[in-house]
C-alpha cells in the first residue's frame, strides 16, 4: 500500500456581496379597488323589536381609514311570504334600523340591499332561531401566575332545555365609570367662574364601547345543550375600565351550524398574522350574494333569531388592591384672584382651569388651578351623563 | 450449438489426453483460390485429421498455396499467415480453427494450484501459451483476451444452467459500480449490477462472451467458459472521453433499454458538470433540472416530483432517511458531492422495496472508499470549504471514506453594508463516514454515519436551526450465486428549532424532532435470467416530538408547552419480480403490504361523528398506555411497469403504482421562513394514498448520443392534508382540528432532450404539470373554493430547464444553466372588513394568485489542471456568475401586521448577480 501525503492548499476567496433584499409585495390584486359590500347585523325576531343592519365597504390593506360606511342604500327584510319590512338609514354611519316589528318566527327571511351604485344583494333565506335566556353572567378574580398578576374574567352561563341551540355567539356593550383625578365644583363661562350644578359635574364619566372580537361557544360535543363558564371578557389588574364601576351588557345570538362556521372564520381572520405562531389564511364565505353581478364579492352572514341580553356590574371595591384612580400629571398652581371680582378668569394658559378657591386670611382668596384634563373626566373619553341603567 | 462452441467443448474434453500421439501426415496440391471449406475437405481426404472450424470465420480467407509434401502445420501456418486465425492440433488428430484466440488443448500449469482458492477459486485464466502454436502477433494479455473458466468441470452435480455471479468494480478505486449492464448478445440477456455492484447471470454451459458497460466507464468484455456455478469479478476502467470521436456502442445501457420508467439516474460526473451556485456540484440542484422535478421556491426545503408535495419524497442517503436534504435556505443540498456515487430518482415505477411516500424515492448512494490506495480531495470557495479522504484500512478488504463540509458565510453576511441583514447569520456543516468491509466471499459489512446541521437567522431576531443525524449498518450475505440478502438496521434523527431571544422576557425556543429506528431485510433471488425476484421486510419505528416551546434564558417568562409525543410502527412486506419475457418485452411487478400501528402512550381526542373535527366537537379524550396499539391501518400497494422495445433505439414504457404514506407534513407557509410540522397518521388522521399511471416514449438518435423522451402521467391522491381556514399549526395539541383531508389529482407531460456526448452536451427539459386538490365534504370543514378543485400550494405548471456544457478542450469548459418556472400559488389578503365589531381580513380564494415567476441564469467556466495520470495532485478552478440577470426571485412572500396595517413583503436572498470562484484539489 502506498500512501500519499495529503496536500492541502488554501486560497483566499473573493469577498462577495450577498444581495439579500426585502421589498414591498403589492401585486395588482392587492392594489385593485377591493371595496366590497359588507353586511353586519341580524334579523331580530324578538317581539316588538327593531333590527339593526350595518353596511360598510371593505378597505384596501393600506388604506388609512378602515371605516367606510355605505350610505343611501335601500335595505329590506323580506319574508318568504313576500312581505317586506324596510330599514332606514340612521345617518352617516351606515347603520340601518327597522321600525319595531314582530316577525313571525315560523317564516323564513332574507335581507335585500340595493346600494346607491345600483347593485342588488340578497342574503340566503334563513329560518329564525330562538335564543334561550341567558342563565347568568358571572365573574371571577383569578391569579395569573404566569403574568404575575391578577385577572378578572367574565363568564356567561346558558342552556337550552330543548337542546336546539347548540351554537352561540355573544357580543357586548360595556360601560365603565371613570373619574377625573381631582374634582371641581366650578365651571367657566364668559371668562367668569361659577359654581356648577351637580349635573354639570365632570368628575364622573361613563364610557361605552362595543366588543371588538368575535365570541363563540358551542355545546355540540356535550350530551345536553349547556354552556357553562364561557369566557366573554378578561381584564388584567389595574385595567382603567375597572377604576370605579364597570358594567357589561351581553347579548346572545343563537346560530346554526353554517353561521357558526362563518363566525369562526371571522374570529380566526381577525387575529394577527405573519408570525411563527400565527394562523393560516382563511376564506370568508357568507350567505350574501350580489345578484346583479355574481362576481362581485359580498361579505357577511345575515341570520335571524331572537336576541337575549343580560347586564352585570363589577365594582372596583370588590377588587382589593386594584387602582382606583389613574395617576395623571397634574401640576398645581396658586394664582391671585382679581381684587375687584374674584370670579374673573383671565389666566393666559388655556390648559388650566380652576380647581377651587383657597380662602386666604386676610382675603382676597387665591385660585388653586390645575390642568383641565385633571378636572374633566371627559378628556379620558365618555360622557358625564349617567346612563339610565347605572346603579 | 455453433461449430465453434462444439469445437470448444470437444477441445476441453479431449485435452485430458496426451498431445504427443500425432504422427506426421503430408499434404500436396495446388489449393490457390480454394474456399477454406474445400481445402478442409481436401486435407481430410489426404490425411486422418479432422478439422473443426466456424465457416463464418474462415470464408473470407484467401488461399494462395501450392503444397508439395507439406505437413499440416506448414499448410496452416502458410494460409493463416498475417491473419488472426489460429489453429490447435489436439489428440486424435483433431484440429481446431479459431479466430482471434487460440484454443488451448491442455490444462494450464496452475490448474490445480491451491493458491488460487479463495474468493475467486473457480476462476482460472488460460493464455495463448501452447507451444504448438506460434502466435502471429503479440497479443496484449488483458482480461478481455483471457478465457475465464467458470466453475469446475469435474463437478459431479452440474446443473444444466449454471449461475455466474460477481462484482463489478472500478479498477482504480475498487469501488462497486452500480447499474453496470452485463449482457450476452447471443442469448439476448441483459442484467444490471445492484448497489453493491453485484450481478448474477444464468447461462447455459459453454463458452460465452459477456459485454459489460457502464456510464462513464470503458466498455469491456469477458470470455468465459462456463462449467458450473462460479464467480467472476470484473473491473472497469474509467472512460476518458475523447472530444472529437466518440464511439458509442449500440448495446450500451441506455434509457430505451432499462425496464424502469420515470427513473432519472445521474452519476456524480454528470452532476459535477452542471454549473451551480458558488461552484459546488450539487445533487439536488441537478435533480431540479430534470423533467418533472421542481421546488416550491428558491430556498425551499426539498423538491416536488410530478405534482407531489415535498414531504412525499423518500430521500435515502445510503438507506438512511434524510428529512431535510438542504442547506442554507435550500441553496445547497446536504450531500457532499465528493462522497456521492450516484443519485437515482424514481418518479413513477417505484420498486416495491421502497414505500412510505407517495411521490418519489431519491436514492443517494455513497461511494465506497478506495480500497487500493489513499486519496482525497479538497475544495474552497468564498462560501464553503470541504475536505474528503478515502482509502484502504486493509487493502482490498476494508476501506473508508470520510468527508466534511462547512461554511463561513456568517463572515460574508456581515460584510453587507447598511442592510437589514447585518445581524443575519447562516452557517452549516455536514459530515459523512462510510466504511466497507469484506468479511469473506459471502459476507460484507457496511457502516455509515451522517451528520448535517444548519443555523440561520434572516432578520436578526429569529434563529432557525435544523439537523439530520443518521447511522446504519448493512450486512450483505450471499447464499449462493443466485440469491443474496441485505440486512440493514439504523437510526435516523431530524430536529428543527426556532428560537428568538431579542426580547429577554419573551425569549423562547420551539423545537421538534423525528426519530426513526428501522430494520430492513431485502432478499434478491435470480432463479434464471428471466426472473429477478425481490422480497423482504421493512420495519420502521417512529417517535415524533411534534413541538416543545420552552423559555430561552433565565429572564424569559415563557411557559413550557409540549405537544405530546407520537409513536408508530410501520411494517411492510414486499414481493416483486422483474420478468424478461423476450428481448423486447420486460415486465416488473410487485406488491407491498403495509401494516401501520399507531402506538401509545397517547391521548386521543374523540369527535362527534358526522361533524367537522373542531375543538367544539371533541366529546372525549382517551388515554392509551405506552406500547398499546391505538389504531392499525393495513394498506396493500401494487407496482407494475413494463418496457417494450420497438427497435434498438426506441421503446415504450408503462407503469402503474399505488402508494401509501403514514407521515405527513403540514407547511406553515405564511411565515418568513417556512416551518414544517410533521404528523403521524393516527385515529383521526388517515394515511394518504396515491395512484399513478404513466406512459413514456423514448427514442435515441445518433448511436444513442442523443436521448429524447416524452412521459405523461396522471395521479390521484386521497387524504392529502391541507390546512383549514384559519388553522393554527404550531404547537397545536389537536392538529386534526386544523387540517382536513383533500382529494387530489395531478397530471403532466415531460419532455427531455439530452445530448450526452460531444463538445457541446447537456439537456433541455420542459414539464407541464398541474396539481389540484379538492375539499368538497361539508362535514369535514369549510368547502375550499366552493368545493371545486384548487391548485395545490406546490402547483407550478410550466418548468423549463436548460443545462449546457461546451468543452473547448479537455481542460477548459463553459457551462450555462437556465431555469424558468411559474411562480407558486398564494392566497392573498385582499381587503379589511368590519364584521361583528372585529376587523377581519378578506382573503382571495385559496391559491388563486401566484408569486412572480422564477427565472435564473448561471454561467460558469471550469478550468482543469493538466491531465497527466501520474501527477500527484489534480486541481481545478471554477468561476462564474450565479443569477446573471440579477432577477430578484422570491425566497418568501409573507404578510405582517405593522402599525395596524397588513403589509406584504417579498424577500429575495440572491437578488443580484453573484460572482463566485472555487478551487478544488484531488490528491
Amino acid at each position: 500500500m502506498r500512501e500519499r501525503r495529503m496536500k492541502y492548499l488554501l486560497i483566499a476567496g473573493i469577498i462577495l456581496n450577498l444581495s439579500m433584499c426585502r421589498k414591498i409585495y403589492d401585486p395588482p390584486a392587492i392594489k385593485a379597488s377591493n371595496h366590497f359590500l359588507a353586511v353586519d347585523g341580524i334579523i331580530n325576531t324578538e317581539a316588538f323589536s327593531s333590527s339593526t343592519i350595518t353596511l360598510t365597504r371593505s378597505a384596501n390593506l393600506l388604506d388609512s381609514s378602515l371605516d367606510i360606511p355605505e350610505l343611501n342604500a335601500q335595505v329590506m327584510i323580506l319574508s318568504a311570504n313576500n312581505i317586506s319590512f324596510p330599514l332606514f338609514d340612521t345617518g352617516s354611519n351606515g347603520i340601518y334600523v327597522s321600525a319595531p316589528l314582530t316577525l313571525d318566527p315560523n317564516q323564513q327571511y332574507h335581507l335585500s340591499v340595493t346600494t346607491s351604485d345600483g347593485n342588488k344583494y340578497l342574503s340566503d333565506p334563513v329560518t329564525p332561531k330562538a335564543s334561550p335566556q341567558i342563565d347568568s353572567l358571572t365573574w371571577l378574580l383569578l391569579n395569573n401566575p404566569a403574568a404575575g398578576t391578577q385577572v378578572v374574567n367574565i363568564y356567561i352561563n346558558t342552556h337550552d332545555v330543548t337542546n336546539n341551540t347548540r351554537y352561540y355567539r355573544w357580543d357586548y356593550t360595556e360601560t365603565w365609570q371613570h373619574q377625573s383625578p381631582m374634582q371641581t365644583f366650578w365651571g367657566l363661562k364668559n371668562s367668569l367662574v361659577y359654581p356648577i350644578d351637580p349635573s354639570e359635574s365632570t368628575f364622573n364619566c361613563w364610557s361605552t364601547d362595543n366588543s371588538s372580537s368575535i365570541i363563540l361557544g358551542s355545546s355540540i360535543a356535550l350530551s345536553s345543550d349547556v354552556i357553562s363558564h364561557a369566557l366573554i371578557a378578561s381584564f388584567t389588574k389595574n385595567d382603567p375600565k375597572m377604576d370605579v364601576d364597570y358594567s357589561i351588557l351581553v347579548r346572545q345570538y343563537p346560530l346554526d351550524f353554517n353561521s357558526y362556521k362563518y363566525w369562526l372564520t371571522i374570529q380566526k381572520n381577525s387575529q394577527s398574522l405573519g408570525g411563527l405562531f400565527d394562523i393560516q389564511p382563511s376564506q370568508i364565505k357568507g350567505n350574501i350574494n350580489c345578484i346583479t353581478n355574481p362576481n362581485n364579492p359580498a361579505l357577511g352572514y345575515v341570520s335571524a333569531s331572537t336576541i337575549k341580553e343580560q347586564r352585570l356590574f363589577i365594582s372596583n371595591q370588590s377588587l382589593p388592591g386594584w387602582n382606583s384612580n389613574p395617576p395623571l400629571n397634574c401640576p398645581i398652581k396658586d394664582i391671585a384672584t382679581n381684587p375687584i371680582n374674584p370670579f374673573i378668569w383671565n389666566y393666559p394658559d388655556t390648559a388650566y382651569q380652576l380647581w377651587y378657591f383657597v380662602s386666604n386670611l386676610p382675603p382676597p382668596p387665591i385660585m388653586r388651578i390645575t390642568y383641565k384634563d385633571c378636572l374633566d373626566c371627559r378628556f379620558q373619553g365618555g360622557t358625564n351623563i349617567q346612563p339610565p341603567f347605572w346603579q | 450449438m455453433s461449430k465453434i462452441q462444439l469445437c470448444v467443448f470437444l477441445c476441453f474434453y479431449l485435452s485430458y489426453f496426451n498431445v504427443s500421439a500425432q504422427r506426421q501426415e503430408l499434404i500436396s496440391g495446388n489449393f490457390t483460390g480454394y474456399q477454406f471449406s474445400r481445402l478442409v475437405q481436401e486435407i481430410e481426404s489426404q490425411t486422418s485429421y479432422h478439422i473443426y472450424y466456424d465457416s463464418t470465420q474462415t470464408d473470407s480467407l484467401e488461399i494462395v498455396l501450392n503444397a508439395n509434401q507439406l505437413s499440416l502445420r506448414q499448410v496452416l501456418d502458410t494460409i493463416f499467415k498475417n491473419t488472426n486465425i489460429y489453429y490447435a492440433i489436439a489428440t486424435g488428430n483433431n484440429v481446431f480453427i479459431s479466430k482471434r484466440y487460440s484454443i488451448q488443448t491442455t490444462l494450464p500449469k496452475n490448474f490445480f494450484d491451491p493458491q488460487m482458492s479463495g474468493t475467486d477459486s473457480a476462476i482460472k485464466t488460460t493464455f495463448n501459451s501452447e507451444d504448438a502454436i506460434a502466435p502471429k502477433t503479440n497479443l496484449k494479455i488483458s482480461p478481455e483476451n483471457k478465457l475465464f473458466d467458470i466453475g469446475s468441470k469435474n463437478e459431479k452435480s452440474v446443473s444444466a444452467k449454471p449461475t455466474m455471479a460477481g462484482y463489478v468494480r472500478d479498477i482504480k478505486t475498487g469501488e462497486a459500480i452500480m447499474g453496470a449492464s452485463i449482457s450476452i448478445d447471443t442469448l439476448s440477456i441483459t442484467k444490471s449490477t445492484d448497489q453493491f455492484g453485484y450481478y448474477s447471470l444464468t447461462l447455459p454451459r459453454g463458452r460465452h462472451i459477456i459485454r459489460i458497460s457502464s456510464a462513464g466507464m470503458k466498455d469491456t468484455r469477458r470470455q468465459v467458459m462456463v462449467y458450473s456455478d462460479g464467480k467472476l469479478n470484473i473491473e472497469l476502467e474509467e472512460f476518458v472521453a475523447s472530444l472529437k470521436a466518440v464511439t458509442v456502442s449500440a448495446d450500451k445501457t441506455s434509457n430505451t433499454r432499462s425496464v424502469q420508467m420515470g427513473v432519472s439516474k445521474l452519476n456524480i460526473q454528470s452532476i459535477k458538470q452542471v454549473p451551480v451556485v458558488f461552484g459546488e456540484a450539487d445533487v439536488l440542484r441537478v435533480l431540479l433540472t430534470l423533467p418533472g422535478v421542481t421546488s416550491v421556491g428558491e430556498g425551499s426545503n426539498g423538491f416536488n416530483v410530478r405534482g407531489g408535495a415535498a414531504d412525499q419524497n423518500l430521500i435515502l442517503y445510503n438507506d438512511a432517511t434524510v428529512y431535510n436534504p438542504s442547506h442554507m435556505f435550500g441553496f445547497f443540498s446536504a450531500f457532499d458531492p465528493d462522497l456521492v456515487k450516484s443519485v437515482e430518482l424514481y418518479k413513477s415505477a417505484i420498486p416495491e422495496k421502497y414505500g412510505g411516500r407517495l411521490s418519489s424515492v431519491l436514492d443517494v448512494d455513497v461511494k465506497d472508499g478506495n480500497n487500493k490506495k489513499w486519496t482525497g480531495s479538497a475544495g474552497i470557495s468564498p462560501l464553503t470549504s470541504k475536505f474528503s479522504i478515502e482509502g484502504p484500512i486493509q487493502k482490498d478488504k476494508t476501506s473508508v471514506i470520510a468527508g466534511f463540509r462547512t461554511t463561513y458565510s456568517d463572515w460574508l453576511l456581515h460584510q453587507i453594508p447598511s442592510s437589514d441583514y447585518t445581524n443575519s447569520t447562516a452557517n452549516f456543516y455536514d459530515a459523512s463516514l462510510h466504511i466497507s468491509h469484506i468479511i469473506n466471499a459471502k459476507n460484507s459489512l457496511y457502516l455509515m454515519g451522517y451528520l448535517s446541521s444548519d443555523k440561520f437567522n434572516l432578520d436578526g431576531d429569529t434563529t432557525y436551526a435544523y439537523a439530520n443525524r443518521n447511522a446504519n449498518i448493512k450486512w450483505k450475505h450471499n447464499f449462493n450465486n443466485s440469491s443474496y440478502a441485505v440486512f440493514t438496521s439504523g437510526i435516523d434523527h431530524y430536529q428543527y428549532s426556532v428560537s428568538s431571544t431579542s426580547v429577554p422576557i419573551n425569549a423562547y425556543k420551539l423545537s421538534f424532532d423525528i426519530n426513526q429506528l428501522y430494520l430492513r431485510a431485502d432478499f434478491i433471488y435470480s432463479p434464471n435470467n428471466k426472473n429477478t425476484i425481490s422480497y423482504g421486510l421493512n420495519s420502521v419505528y417512529y417517535k415524533l416530538h411534534p413541538g416543545t416551546l420552552s423559555p430561552d434564558g433565565s429572564h424569559s417568562l415563557v411557559q413550557t408547552n409540549t405537544v405530546q409525543q407520537e409513536q408508530a410502527l410501520e411494517t411492510a412486506l414486499y414481493l416483486g419480480d422483474q420478468l424478461t419475457i423476450s428481448q423486447n418485452l420486460s415486465i416488473s411487478a410487485g406488491v407491498r403490504y403495509n401494516i401501520y400501528n399507531y402506538l401509545g402512550p397517547s391521548q386521543v381526542n374523540q369527535y362527534v361523528p358526522g361533524l367537522p373535527r373542531e375543538t367544539y366537537t371533541i366529546t372525549d379524550t382517551v388515554f392509551y398506555n405506552g406500547g398499546k396499539i391505538i389504531k392499525t391501518y393495513t394498506l396493500p400497494e401494487v407496482r407494475l411497469s413494463a418496457r417494450y422495445s420497438i427497435d434498438n433505439s426506441s421503446s415504450l414504457k408503462f407503469s402503474f403504482n399505488t402508494m401509501a404514506q403514514f407521515i405527513h407534513v403540514i407547511s406553515n407557509t405564511t411565515n418568513i421562513s417556512p416551518t414544517d410540522i410533521w404528523k403521524l397518521s393516527d385515529p383521526n388522521i388517515k394515511p394518504q394514498q396515491g395512484q399513478q399511471i404513466s406512459f413514456g416514449f423514448y427514442k435515441n438518435f445518433r448511436q444513442n448520443s442523443i436521448e429524447t423522451s416524452i412521459e405523461v402521467y396522471y395521479k390521484k391522491m386521497q387524504d392529502y392534508l391541507d390546512y383549514k381556514s384559519g388553522a393554527n399549526l404550531v404547537l397545536n395539541h389537536h392538529i386534526e382540528t386544523d387540517v382536513f383531508e383533500t382529494q387530489g389529482k395531478a397530471y403532466g407531460i415531460e419532455f427531455l432532450f439530452k445530448k450526452t456526448t460531444g463538445k457541446l452536451n447537456g439537456w433541455i427539459s420542459y414539464t407541464y404539470s398541474r396539481t389540484f386538490l379538492k375539499q368538497d365534504d361539508p362535514l369535514a370543514g369549510e368547502l375550499v373554493n366552493n368545493g371545486n378543485y384548487y391548485p395545490a400550494s406546490f402547483d407550478k405548471p410550466n418548468m423549463l430547464n436548460f443545462i449546457g456544457n461546451y468543452r473547448f478542450s479537455h481542460r477548459y469548459s463553459m457551462s450555462l444553466n437556465i431555469v424558468y418556472s411559474t411562480g407558486r400559488p398564494i392566497t392573498l389578503p385582499l381587503a379589511v372588513v368590519q364584521q361583528g365589531g372585529a376587523s377581519t381580513l378578506y382573503y382571495s380564494d385559496r391559491n388563486q394568485y401566484r408569486i412572480p415567476d422564477y427565472f435564473r441564469t448561471d454561467i460558469s467556466v471550469n478550468m482543469d489542471g493538466n491531465h497527466k495520470l501520474n501527477k500527484k495532485t489534480h486541481n481545478s478552478w471554477s468561476a462564474g456568475i450565479y443569477n446573471v440577470t440579477g432577477r430578484q426571485n422570491a425566497y418568501s412572500v409573507y404578510f405582517v401586521q405593522q402599525n395596524g396595517k397588513v403589509k406584504g413583503y417579498q424577500l429575495s436572498i440572491f437578488g443580484a448577480p453573484i460572482p463566485f470562484i472555487t478551487y478544488n484539489i484531488k490528491f
